[in-house]
C-alpha cells in the first residue's frame, strides 16, 4: 500500500492497525453483479431460441447484442466501482495518529487525521445478523480535533479495535504528559 | 420515419467510450495510492479481461450488420396486420 503517497510518516511513528470493510459487504454488490450477468446471457438464450427471426434481421441483432453488451459492461463496471470503493476506504491506527482515507464514488476522496491524545471516546457496536455471525462493525471514535467524529465502517472484530485504540490513546497520553514535564522542568 | 442503423452503432460507440473513461478512472485511482496488492491486481486483471471480452464479442457480431441500411427496412411495418386482409 503506498498510503506514504497521501500521509506523511511521522518520525518515530509505527502502523499498528491497517482496517478496511469486511469482505462480506461487498457479497451484495457480487450477487447483483452475477444476477445481471445471468440475466444477459439469459435473454439472449431466450430470444435466440424462441424468438430466432428476431436475431436473422440486421437491426433485430443490432438491438439485441447492444442492449446486452451495454448491460454487461455497466454491470463489470459497476462492480468493479464497488471494489474500488471498497478497496480505497482505509483505516490506519498508528502510534500517534488515526487516519481515514475515504473513497467517495469516482470523484471523491477524504483524508482526515486525528492525533491519538485527541481521542475522548471510543465506542464500538455490531448490529444485525451478518455483522454478529461474521463479527464486523462499527468503531466511533470521538476527538476533539478539527474532525470530530471518526466512523471505522464496517471492519472486522471492532470490539478488539476499540480495544486496541483505547490502549494506544493511554500509552500516547502518558507519552505526551511525560514530555510536558520534561519541558516545563 | 426513416433512421440509418448506424445510429444503433454510433449510440454504442458513445456508451462504449463512457464505461472505458469510468475504467480507466478507476485503474487510475488505484495506481495511485496501491500497486503493490494481488487482490487488486487479480480483479483488475479480471475486470480487464471480461471488458475486452463484452466488447471483442459485441465487436464481431455487430461486424457483420449492414449499417447502412435503414431501420425501418427491416422492422415489420405497423400495418401488416390489415395487409393480411387485403
Amino acid at each position: 500500500m503506498h498510503i506514504a503517497k497521501v500521509i506523511k510518516q511521522k518520525q518515530g511513528e509505527q502502523v499498528v492497525m491497517m482496517l478496511r470493510r469486511h469482505p462480506f459487504v461487498l457479497i451484495p454488490a457480487f450477487g447483483l453483479f452475477i444476477a445481471v450477468n445471468a440475466f444477459a446471457f439469459g435473454a439472449y438464450y431466450f430470444i435466440n431460441t424462441y424468438y430466432s427471426g428476431v436475431m436473422k434481421t440486421d437491426v433485430g441483432l443490432a438491438i439485441v447484442i447492444i442492449l446486452i453488451a451495454s448491460l454487461l459492461l455497466s454491470a463489470w463496471t459497476q462492480f468493479y466501482g464497488q471494489f474500488i470503493d471498497y478497496y480505497l476506504d482505509i483505516w490506519v491506527v498508528t502510534t500517534k495518529r488515526i487516519i481515514n482515507v475515504e473513497q467517495h464514488g469516482l470523484f471523491g476522496r477524504t483524508i482526515a487525521e486525528t492525533d491519538l491524545y485527541k481521542v475522548q471516546d471510543v465506542t464500538s457496536d455490531i448490529k444485525g445478523f451478518f455483522p454478529t455471525t461474521f463479527s464486523y462493525g462499527f468503531v466511533h471514535i470521538q476527538s476533539a480535533g478539527e474532525t470530530a467524529r471518526f466512523i471505522f465502517e464496517q471492519v472486522p472484530y471492532p470490539h478488539l479495535v476499540r480495544k486496541k485504540i483505547l490502549q494506544l490513546v493511554h500509552a500516547d497520553r502518558k507519552k505526551h504528559a511525560q514530555e510536558a514535564m520534561i519541558s516545563e522542568v | 420515419m426513416h433512421f440509418s442503423l448506424s445510429i444503433l452503432l454510433y449510440a454504442y460507440i458513445l456508451l462504449v467510450a463512457i464505461f472505458i473513461i469510468f475504467a480507466v478512472i478507476h485503474i487510475l485511482h488505484l495506481v495511485y495510492l496501491t500497486v503493490t496488492n494481488h487482490l487488486s491486481y487479480f480483479v483488475t486483471v479480471i475486470f480487464l479481461l471480461g471488458f475486452i471480452v463484452i466488447i471483442g464479442g459485441s465487436y464481431t457480431i455487430l461486424s457483420t450488420i449492414d449499417w447502412n441500411q435503414g431501420m425501418t427496412e427491416s422492422i415489420p411495418a405497423p400495418n401488416s396486420a390489415q395487409q393480411l386482409f387485403q
